[in-house]
């Protein structure tokens, strides 16, 4: 069984210019925790989602000191949060993101969300263009539809 | 220059193939710990154990001569120090007394940066500068981020209090542990020679601090509303550890403040500080240990029995007597001696680590003692067989004050003169403030020529 046979129909894309409102815009219309960002010849060049937009507003000094964050006030994630306008997906996105072929094993997708720790993958080809999507929920789907073990497995859903 | 060394004659090893194998170790080693292409404890470590496979020092020697060996007067202050600041530091004592300060300045900033500096010197001068200055980073930035203010000069300021305020006392910077324990001074020998000093020069960073850029900074009333409405006491989440913490770090203190009439050495103090707060605690051993800086402490073991090996073949006296014959000190006054120990210390330390500087330079000080003021008069050897009347000779101490005022206040100079700085610019460029080098130098350099100046005032008003 390859990846290529579990991706999920309809992945998120965005692009690296796009700004940082249209992000959150489409991410909350769209019921998304993250989206692959392509270049203009559809080259994977970064994934960006609702992690890199907090990481951006937590501050570094209380990773070094967590009872610090007790006596922030009230008001500051929101303060940060608004101070985020004006940046683009290319200043929030992660470059250093795993990736899995069409035609790779699908348990080597697996083993990789398990040893790191991620619910979804990107699928590009050899000139790392853009495919698909495989999730924990649409490779679990396939292989459980494919043994049997679920009567009528659903087709799988980005979510 | 004239060939100075003349006296090399007088060691029985000079120019022997120990002496330059020595030399070539310490000379490498040096090289690597400054060029921080290897870390610096893996490098001490190596040099180490060099000097003790090819049998400069001999094993007996490097674990158990009072002046060749490792000195655990020095080893053991450091671990007890860390342990007793592990724990407080967990208690959240340090953040509370910051935000309860900040908040009664009313949230202003010049008065609170004054404050955090004043504050930084204090536990600097109690503590190491290092863990001070990585206690004080944190709330700094908290307290620049809240008011919409550029954190970088709070936070290379805090960074400049911590060099200064630690020069104060014996346990405040390593050179003052290293120079106390070779020369046998005292915590309050420390406090009484340079503490005053210090007080003065922390008013002038205050006062230039003011002019530069205190004055300018300015908030408004709904900034200054988030630091004033902060609820300190959320920081504390065991009231019990901060009152043992602290009750136990007074008893240091004043055992330190006592520790000559106690006859005890500071060590011993700290140590004993350090076992009992570990038993009031009741925190796992194994959490309290592991905060222990243990890179620092093997870098301090494998310099010392470097340093050992240095001194035995006779390194240190041939320096020695090059040092005396530059100065030309005699048994009437050493001042020519201590002005050019403590600039030159300044600006060596500003660039190379303080540590090994010192852990060099206290040897040599001792081994002039011995030339000019001492019974014997003789080098090379001559380094551990110095008496405590030598070490303490009225001659002698403006140069070991001046030998501690330079390695200590050189550390400002650069963001490589001092650990403080590299933690706070370590923490700088993490939280996405990256400052350079010459923005350090911009604020450190000035710093590092005022406090000298007044340093050399003073060591010429006090002691000649």
């Amino acid at each position: 069984m390859y990846v290529e046979s579990a991706m999920v129909p309809d992945p998120t894309t965005t692009r690296p210019e796009v700004s940082f409102e249209r992000l959150l815009a489409g991410l909350v219309s769209q019921s998304k925790s993250k989206a692959a960002v392509l270049d203009g010849e559809g080259r994977l060049v970064g994934v960006v989602g609702i992690h890199d937009i907090l990481k951006k507003i937590v501050p570094h000094y209380v990773g070094l000191d967590a009872k610090l964050m007790e006596v922030m006030h009230a008001g500051y994630f929101g303060e940060r949060l608004v101070r985020l306008q004006g940046m683009t997906v290319g200043d929030l996105m992660s470059t250093e993101i795993d990736s899995v072929a069409p035609d790779d094993p699908l348990i080597k997708a697996v083993s990789m969300m398990v040893e790191r720790r991620r619910k979804a993958l990107p699928v590009v080809d050899d000139d790392r263009r853009f495919v698909g999507l495989v999730t924990r929920r649409s490779i679990l789907l396939r292989v459980a539809g494919a043994t049997g073990l679920i009567a009528n497995p659903q087709q799988p859903s980005s979510t | 220059m004239e060939p100075a060394i003349h006296g090399a004659a007088t060691t029985a090893v000079s120019g022997s193939f120990e002496y330059w194998t020595a030399c070539a170790v310490f000379v490498v080693c040096l090289g690597l710990i400054v060029s921080e292409k290897i870390h610096k404890t893996k490098v001490a470590l190596l040099g180490g154990a060099t000097v003790l496979v090819l049998g400069l020092v001999t094993q007996e020697e490097a674990f158990h001569s009072p002046h060749l060996g490792i000195d655990y007067n020095v080893i053991f202050l450091l671990i007890s120090m860390m342990i007793l600041v592990g724990i407080l530091g967990r208690s959240g004592a340090f953040e509370w007394t910051a935000v309860k300060l900040a908040k009664a300045t009313g949230g202003r900033p010049w008065p609170i940066l004054a404050v955090f500096l004043v504050l930084t010197a204090i536990f600097s001068a109690l503590l190491d500068n290092v863990t001070t200055v990585m206690l004080f980073a944190p709330v700094t930035l908290l307290i620049a981020d809240e008011l919409d203010l550029d954190p970088v000069p709070f936070l290379i300021t805090v960074a400049l209090a911590s060099n200064i305020g630690g020069t104060a006392t014996l346990i405040g910077d390593p050179p003052n542990l290293m120079i106390a324990s070779r020369a046998k001074l005292t915590f309050m020998d420390f406090v009484i020679n340079l503490a005053p000093i210090v007080v003065v020069m922390m008013v002038a960073l205050l006062i230039a601090v003011y002019l530069l850029f205190g004055r300018k900074l300015k908030v408004d009333d709904a900034r200054r509303q988030h630091i004033v409405s902060m609820d300190e006491k959320r920081l504390i989440k065991d009231p019990a550890l901060v009152k043992k913490s602290v009750f136990v770090l007074g008893l240091v203190v004043v055992g330190f403040a006592l520790h000559g009439s106690l006859g005890f050495e500071p060590a011993t103090i700290a140590l004993a500080g350090a076992a009992l707060l570990l038993l009031i605690s009741r925190l796992d051993p194994h959490d309290v240990l592991a905060e222990v800086e243990w890179p620092t402490i093997f870098f301090f073991i494998g310099l010392y029995v470097m340093i050992g090996g240095v001194v035995k073949v006779g390194i240190i006296g041939d320096l020695s007597r090059l040092v005396i014959d530059v100065t030309q000190p005699s048994e009437d006054s050493m001042k020519v001696t201590a002005m050019v120990l403590l600039w030159f210390s300044a600006v060596a330390s500003a660039f190379v680590d303080n540590i090994p500087y010192v852990a060099t330079m206290a040897p040599l000080v001792m081994d002039m003692a011995g030339s000019v003021v001492g019974e014997s008069g003789v080098g090379g050897h001559g380094a551990g067989a110095v008496s405590t009347e030598v070490l303490h000779h009225p001659v002698l101490m403006p140069v070991w004050w001046s030998l501690a005022l330079g390695a200590c206040l050189g550390g400002n100079g650069t963001p490589i003169g001092a650990s403080a700085n590299l933690v706070v610019l370590g923490i700088a460029e993490r939280s996405g403030q990256k400052i350079s080098f010459l923005r350090f130098m911009a604020y450190g350099m000035p710093t590092m020529v005022v406090t000298l100046v007044i340093a050399t005032v003073y060591v010429l008003l006090r002691y000649y």
